[in-house]
């Protein structure tokens, strides 16, 4: 499991702390993605407010990754997410996806789409 | 919580930077901080900048790079900046060259502070409208002022 790709967006604790452990343990790249979800944001200060959020949250977990020395790339994007996990998993070579199994996400797609790589649900 | 135009130095900003490598730029940039008196220890604060370099990119993408640290060696939240026209190889995920430059250093006791001010940064150069003014900007006051007008 060379490279793991962990979704951000409404990522409990133990989501966080799982990616990070596998990435420690099988010495993987760790991809942390915030997606602003385009299908979702109203307006302009709903946007600030959850831009602020994801870098944010985005920082904090590669403080988390740096001190446990390991390698992450942190990823910023907007779109509808179930598309860009596929694309980045695909364009990243991804092996493993984690992302919290009460995540407001259309799961049966993202399974669908991603039928060779392992998908953990926490 | 500061705002970025709070924290960036005015004279420690370079808007044509010497140097066309990455280690080399993030040198360059350090020395500023050096010079203007916010890290006790060269050492120890280029130690820790280049081994967080080693383990990611700080490369963000849209020709931006935030090389950050926070380290014992540093006395206060800051950032110094620099411009390279031809655009410093930061192993961006997006490929592309960095041109604009951000190096963020901070003290040990203020995590809180200093991952608001990473993100409140990397949030702002976002905006293409913040890229494209930086990149033209013709002096010093011209960035602060770029800064100060987007930054909410």
């Amino acid at each position: 499991m060379k490279k793991i790709l962990l979704y951000l967006n409404e990522a409990k604790e133990e989501n966080i702390e799982l990616a990070l452990s596998l990435a420690q343990n099988f010495s993987s790249r760790l991809y942390v993605l915030y997606c602003l979800n385009s299908e979702e944001i109203k307006n302009e200060t709903l946007k600030e407010e959850k831009e602020d959020e994801g870098w944010q949250k985005l920082y904090e977990v590669e403080e988390k990754a740096f001190q446990k020395e390991i390698k992450v790339s942190l990823l910023f994007f907007e779109g509808k997410p179930e598309n860009l996990i596929y694309e980045l998993m695909k364009a990243y070579e991804v092996d493993a996806l984690i992302l919290n199994s009460s995540a407001n996400l259309n799961l049966l797609e993202i399974i669908n789409k991603n039928k060779e790589k392992i998908i953990i649900l926490k | 919580m500061k705002k970025i135009s709070e924290i960036l130095l005015k004279e420690g900003i370079i808007l044509d930077l010497q140097e066309r490598e990455k280690i080399e730029v993030i040198k360059e940039l350090s020395k500023k901080l050096i010079e203007l008196g916010y890290i006790t220890d060269a050492e120890e604060f280029f130690s820790e900048i280049l081994k967080r370099e080693n383990l990611e990119s700080t490369g963000i993408g849209m020709g931006i790079a935030i090389p950050h640290a926070r380290s014992k060696a540093v006395k206060d939240l800051v950032i110094v900046f620099g411009r390279s026209k031809e655009g410093i190889d930061f192993s961006s995920l997006d490929g592309k060259p960095a041109h604009l430059i951000f190096l963020i250093a901070g003290p040990e006791d203020k995590k809180t502070e200093y991952l608001f001010a990473l993100a409140k940064l990397s949030k702002l150069l976002r905006k293409d409208e913040v890229r494209i003014e930086l990149n033209k900007a013709k002096d010093k006051e011209e960035v602060l002022a770029i800064i100060n007008k987007y930054e909410v």
